[in-house]
C-alpha cells in the first residue's frame, strides 16, 4: 500500500520533470487551460429542471402535483348556407393550484384568421417578378378572409358583463376578486365566426366544398378554450401562430350542436339522443355494430348518403353530446356522410371504432378505415393503457390529418373511377393510425404541444410505426427505422434544430418533431435497451401521466427510473443537440503469434518495469506492419506448435476444462473512430471467409473515457474476410461507407447512369 | 476514390417531409454539384410523387399515374419537359442546356437525375427553381450546391425563385 503511494508520487514528480523539460525545449507550446466537465456521459443536472414536489426525480407526478379543470356547456349552431358558426358556452373553471389567480387566460385560436392577425406579418415576402391575374388579385387586391372570433358578450354567473382584454389569440378575463385555491368560477361567452374553406384558406378546421355544392365540415378550435395554468409555465399563453398546436385543460363537456336536419354527424363524446337523430333502421344497425368485433357494420349506407346529398333541408336538428375528461372537442358534419362501426375487444373495455366518409371515399374507406382504427386501439393499448374513451372516429377529410379527442380528420380518397394506388392506400392508413393514435398522445397523456411538438408527435409516430407493422407486416413505413432518418441528420446544420426546440422555431418540422424522436425511441427499443426494458418503461410513463400534463423531463426521467438504464448521454445527444452518429473502422491490424521477440519486445520487461516478476517465457504478438515481422509466422495459430502454451495447458487444466477451451487461430486489433458527436454502441459483425458471421456489441459506455477512438481485439478461429459496423443499419450512422474493412470502392450514381 | 466517395455522400440529401404529418408540406430538394474532373454538372432532384403527379396533370392536362403500374409511357418525356422549364441554370451568364437522364422511386419520392456538360472555370452560377410553385403557393424548393468546393444551401419559393452564386 505504502509502496505504491511512494511509487506514484515519484511518478508524478518524474512526469512533472519531463513536462518542465519539454516546456524549456519548445517554448511556444503553452500549457493547456482547464475545462468544465464536458464528458458526454455527464448527468443532465445542467439542463434539466430541478425535481420538486410537483414533479419528482423519478419522473412521476409528485405529492403536490395539481392540474386545473374546465367544464363546458355549449350550444353550437352551424349555418351551412352562410358558412357561419354561432356558439355560446358556460365555463366552470376550477382552481386546483395552490395560488390565487387574478385573471384567467382563454384561447381564441380562430383569431389567427382575423383581419388583424399577426401570423401573416411574421413571414418574409419578396416581389414575385411574374404573377397570374388570379395570384395578383389575391395578393394585392383582395382584403382576405376574416375568420376571427366575434365576441358578443362575456358575462359572470349572475349575468353581469365581465372585463376582458384580447391580445391576438389570447383573451385575459379580469376577475373582480382573485380566484382562491380550491375555488371555482363560472362565466359565459357568446360568439360567432365565419367558417373557412380550408382548401383555400388553410387550417385544421373548416369545410371542404364538393362539386355538387355540398359541404363537409370538420370543426375544431371553434370555441373560446381555457389556457393551461401549471407549475411549469404559469399560464401557457404563448400565442397561436399557426404551427405549434395546443395546450389544453381537461374537463367535462355537454355540447348541443344544431345543423341542417339532413346532416349526419360525429363529434367528441357520447351521443345522448341517438334515437332522435338516427332512423330506426340505423338504430338497429348501430346495435348490431356494438356486438360485432370482426368487421365494420354499415350504419349509414352509400345509397342513403347519396340520397341525402341530393337535398338541402331547411329544417334543423340538434345533436347532443357528453364527454368526460377530455381536453378538447371536435365536430364533423355533412349530409354526404356514410358511417360504419365495429366494436373493439380490449382487455378491460370494448370501445367502438367508427368511420364517417362521403361516397367519394369509397371503395377505400369502407374497406380499411374502421379496421385501421381498431388496430390502432389494440396496439396502442398494449403499449400504454386500455383506451379509456367509448369510441374513436376517423373522418374522411381531404388534405387533412388532424386529431381531437375521440375524433380525427384524415385524407386519402380513391380516384373518381374508384381505383387507388398503394401510395394513397398506405398514405390513408398511415394518417388514420397516426391521428387515432393521438388519442393517447396528447389527448390523454396531455403534453404541451404549444411548447413541444415532439412530445406528442414523436411518441405517437413511434407507436404509429409499431401499429403499421402489426396491421400489415409489409407496410411501407417511412418513419421509425434508423436508416430513414440519416438523410435528415447528415444535412446542413444550418437547417437542423435540436428536437428540444420550441414548436414554432423548428426547421424541417416533420423530420425534427416526428421522424427523429420516433427513430430515437426505436433505437432505444431495438438496440440500446431491448424490448422488455423499453416497453415497461414506456408503459410506465404513459400510465403515470395518463390524464395529466407531463414535461420532457418527466418522460426522460421515467424511462431511466423504470429501467435502470442510464440514458442521459442519449437524451443529451439525440434530443438536446444536433449531433449525428458516425462511427468508422479506422484501422485493422492482424497479429501473428511468435515465440521470437522483436528488438522492441526484448526490452519489454525493462520498459514496463517488470523487473522482478513475470519473467516469461512470453508468446509475442507481432503485426505485419512491423519491420521485424517474420513472414514465416504469418499463419493460423496452432497451440500445438507452441510448446510453452501446450505445456501450460496440460499442466493447469483438467480434461473437462480443456474440452471447453477455445482454439483461436487469428488475432485482430480493430480501432474504431467516432467521427460524429452522438454516442452509440459499436455493433460489429465479423464476416468469415466461409460466409459465416459473428456479432459483437460494445455498449455506448465504451466511449466514456475516450470520445474519439476505441480499440477491441478479436481472436477468431476462422479468418476474417470483412468487418462490418452496424450491418443492420440500426444506429442512423450517417456515413456507412466508412463502416467497412477492407474499404469498398464506391461508385458515383452518375457514373453508373452514364454506363447505361 | 476519395473524390467519388464524397460525391455519393452529397447526392443523398435531407429527408423530405412525408404525408403522415399533420399538415401537408410542399417541398423538393435538389442537389447540384459541379464535378470538374468529369466536366459535368450533376443535378439530383427529389420531389414528392403525388405532388409532381398533380403538377404534371395541371400542366399537361394528362393523368400520368407516376410510379404506378398505370404510369403512361410518355411520363419520362413529360417530366423532362417539366424539369427543363422548372430548373434553369445560367453559368457564367450563359443559359445551360440540361439533359434529363432518368428517374428513380424511393418511398413516396421521385428522384430525377439530370446533367449538363461544362468544362470552363465557373465564376457565376445562377439557379432558377420553380418546381411546383405554380401548384402550391407554399411550395419550398431547397437547393444544395457543391461548386468549386463551396457548399451552399438556399431555399427557393414562389416569390424567391432564383439565386445567384458568385465565385
Amino acid at each position: 500500500m505504502k509502496k505504491s503511494i511512494l511509487f506514484s508520487s515519484l511518478l508524478a514528480i518524474a512526469i512533472s520533470f519531463t513536462s518542465v523539460a519539454q516546456e524549456v525545449k519548445t517554448e511556444e507550446k503553452k500549457r493547456e487551460q482547464g475545462h468544465y466537465n464536458e464528458n458526454k456521459f455527464r448527468q443532465m443536472y445542467d439542463i434539466m429542471a430541478t425535481p420538486n414536489m410537483f414533479r419528482t426525480a423519478s419522473g412521476a407526478p409528485g405529492p403536490a402535483y395539481y392540474q386545473q379543470k374546465a367544464d363546458y356547456k355549449m350550444d353550437i349552431e352551424i349555418d351551412e348556407k352562410n358558412q357561419k358558426l354561432y356558439g355560446n358556452e358556460t365555463v366552470t373553471y376550477y382552481n386546483n393550484s395552490p395560488e390565487a389567480l387574478e385573471y384567467l387566460w382563454v384561447q381564441l385560436d380562430q383569431n389567427m384568421r382575423a383581419q388583424n392577425s399577426k401570423t401573416p406579418l411574421v413571414s418574409n415576402q419578396r416581389i414575385a417578378p411574374a404573377l397570374t391575374p388570379e395570384k395578383f388579385a389575391k395578393e394585392f387586391m383582395e382584403s382576405g378572409f376574416d375568420g376571427g372570433f366575434n365576441i358578443e358578450y362575456l358575462k359572470d354567473k349572475s349575468g353581469k358583463p365581465m372585463s376582458y382584454t384580447v391580445n391576438q389569440t389570447m383573451m385575459r378575463i379580469n376577475l373582480a376578486t382573485p380566484l382562491k385555491p380550491g375555488d371555482k368560477t363560472v362565466f359565459s361567452i357568446k360568439w360567432w365566426y365565419n367558417i373557412n374553406n380550408y382548401q383555400i384558406d388553410g387550417g385544421r378546421s373548416g369545410f371542404e366544398l364538393f362539386p355538387d355544392g355540398n359541404k363537409l365540415f370538420v370543426i375544431a378550435q371553434f370555441f373560446p378554450r381555457m389556457a393551461v395554468y401549471s407549475d411549469v409555465e404559469g399560464w401557457q399563453n404563448m400565442q397561436f401562430w399557426g404551427r405549434g398546436e395546443f395546450a389544453l385543460t381537461f374537463g367535462d363537456y355537454e355540447v348541443n350542436i344544431t345543423v341542417p336536419a339532413d346532416h349526419m354527424m360525429e363529434a367528441t363524446g357520447e351521443l345522448q339522443n341517438r334515437k332522435e337523430v338516427y332512423t330506426s333502421e340505423q338504430m338497429k344497425r348501430w346495435n348490431l355494430a356494438q356486438n360485432t368485433f370482426d368487421k365494420p357494420v354499415l350504419i349509414v349506407t352509400q345509397a342513403e348518403a347519396e340520397a341525402a346529398a341530393k337535398g338541402f333541408s331547411d329544417k334543423k336538428k340538434t345533436w347532443k353530446y357528453k364527454a368526460e375528461n377530455v381536453r378538447d372537442f371536435g365536430i364533423s358534419t355533412s349530409r354526404k356522410f356514410m358511417l360504419d362501426a365495429m366494436a373493439v375487444q380490449l382487455k378491460t373495455v370494448k370501445p367502438m371504432a367508427i368511420s364517417i366518409y362521403p361516397p367519394e371515399a369509397n371503395p377505400l374507406w369502407g374497406e380499411y378505415s374502421t379496421r385501421a382504427v381498431a388496430q390502432t386501439l389494440k396496439t396502442y393499448s398494449k403499449h400504454t393503457f386500455d383506451y379509456p374513451y367509448p369510441k374513436a372516429v376517423s373522418v374522411s377529410a381531404e388534405d387533412q390529418g388532424m386529431e381531437y379527442p375521440m375524433i380525427c380528420w384524415n385524407y386519402g380518397r380513391p380516384d373518381t373511377d374508384g381505383t387507388y394506388t398503394d401510395r394513397i392506400k398506405y398514405g390513408m392508413l398511415g394518417v388514420i393510425i397516426h391521428e387515432v393514435g393521438h388519442n393517447y398522445f396528447p389527448m390523454i397523456v396531455n403534453s404541451d404541444e404549444r411548447q413541444w411538438t415532439w412530445m406528442d408527435e414523436g411518441l405517437n409516430t413511434f407507436l404509429e410505426y409499431l401499429t403499421e407493422l402489426e396491421f400489415d407486416k409489409n407496410f411501407p413505413t417511412d418513419r421509425g427505422p434508423a436508416a430513414k432518418i440519416v438523410s435528415y441528420m447528415k444535412g446542413n446544420q444550418n437547417y437542423i434544430a435540436p428536437i428540444m426546440s420550441n414548436s414554432e422555431n423548428i426547421f424541417q418540422f416533420g423530420s425534427n418533431a416526428y421522424g427523429k424522436p420516433a427513430t430515437g425511441l426505436n433505437i432505444l427499443r431495438e438496440t440500446i435497451m431491448g424490448h422488455e426494458l423499453f416497453d415497461h418503461a414506456f408503459k410506465t410513463y404513459a400510465q403515470r401521466w395518463k390524464f395529466k400534463h407531463p414535461t420532457p423531463e418527466d418522460f426522460f426521467r421515467t424511462m431511466e427510473d423504470a429501467s435502470a438504464v442510464d440514458l442521459d448521454w442519449f437524451w443529451r445527444g439525440w434530443f438536446y443537440s444536433t449531433d449525428y452518429v458516425d462511427i468508422a473502422v479506422k484501422e485493422v491490424k492482424e497479429y501473428y503469434v511468435s515465440t521470437e521477440p522483436t528488438e522492441k519486445l526484448k526490452n519489454y520487461k525493462v520498459r514496463t518495469g517488470r523487473f522482478t516478476y513475470d519473467n516469461g517465457p512470453f508468446l509475442y504478438l507481432v503485426d505485419e506492419s512491423n519491420v521485424e515481422f517474420n513472414p514465416a509466422t504469418k499463419k493460423a495459430f496452432n497451440m500445438n506448435e507452441v510448446q510453452m502454451l501446450e505445456e501450460y495447458v496440460a499442466k493447469n487444466y483438467t480434461a473437462e476444462e480443456k474440452a471447453k477451451l477455445k482454439a483461436p487461430k487469428f488475432f485482430y486489433e480493430v480501432e474504431f473512430e467516432k467521427l460524429g458527436g452522438m454516442i452509440m454502441p459499436i455493433l460489429v459483425e465479423l464476416q468469415f471467409e466461409d460466409g459465416s458471421t459473428e456479432n459483437h456489441e460494445f455498449p455506448a459506455q465504451i466511449w466514456r473515457m475516450n470520445n474519439s477512438t476505441s480499440k477491441r481485439v478479436f481472436a477468431t478461429d476462422k479468418k476474417v474476410a470483412k468487418i462490418q459496423l452496424d450491418s443492420k443499419l440500426e444506429t442512423a450512422d450517417i456515413d456507412v461507407e466508412n463502416n467497412v474493412w477492407p474499404k469498398a470502392e464506391v461508385k458515383s450514381k452518375f457514373d453508373e447512369l452514364e454506363k447505361i | 476514390m476519395k473524390n467519388k466517395y464524397k460525391i455519393v455522400l452529397l447526392l443523398t440529401v435531407f429527408t423530405l417531409m412525408t404525408s403522415f404529418a399533420i399538415h401537408k408540406f410542399y417541398v423538393s430538394v435538389t442537389q447540384i454539384d459541379y464535378v470538374p474532373k468529369k466536366q459535368r454538372i450533376e443535378i439530383t432532384s427529389r420531389i414528392f410523387i403525388d405532388d409532381l403527379d398533380k403538377g404534371l396533370k395541371n400542366k399537361y392536362s394528362k393523368n400520368v399515374y407516376l410510379a404506378t403500374k398505370k404510369e403512361i409511357p410518355e411520363a419520362d418525356k413529360l417530366i423532362q419537359q417539366y424539369l427543363e422549364e422548372k430548373i434553369r441554370l445560367v453559368v457564367n451568364n450563359k443559359p445551360l442546356k440540361l439533359q434529363y437522364i432518368s428517374k428513380e422511386v424511393e418511398d413516396d419520392v421521385l428522384i430525377c437525375y439530370l446533367k449538363a456538360s461544362y468544362s470552363e472555370k465557373i465564376t457565376t452560377f445562377e439557379i432558377f427553381n420553380t418546381i411546383l410553385t405554380e401548384m402550391f403557393s407554399d411550395q419550398k424548393n431547397i437547393v444544395h450546391t457543391d461548386i468549386n468546393s463551396n457548399k451552399k444551401s438556399v431555399l427557393l419559393t414562389y416569390s424567391e425563385r432564383s439565386t445567384l452564386l458568385e465565385f
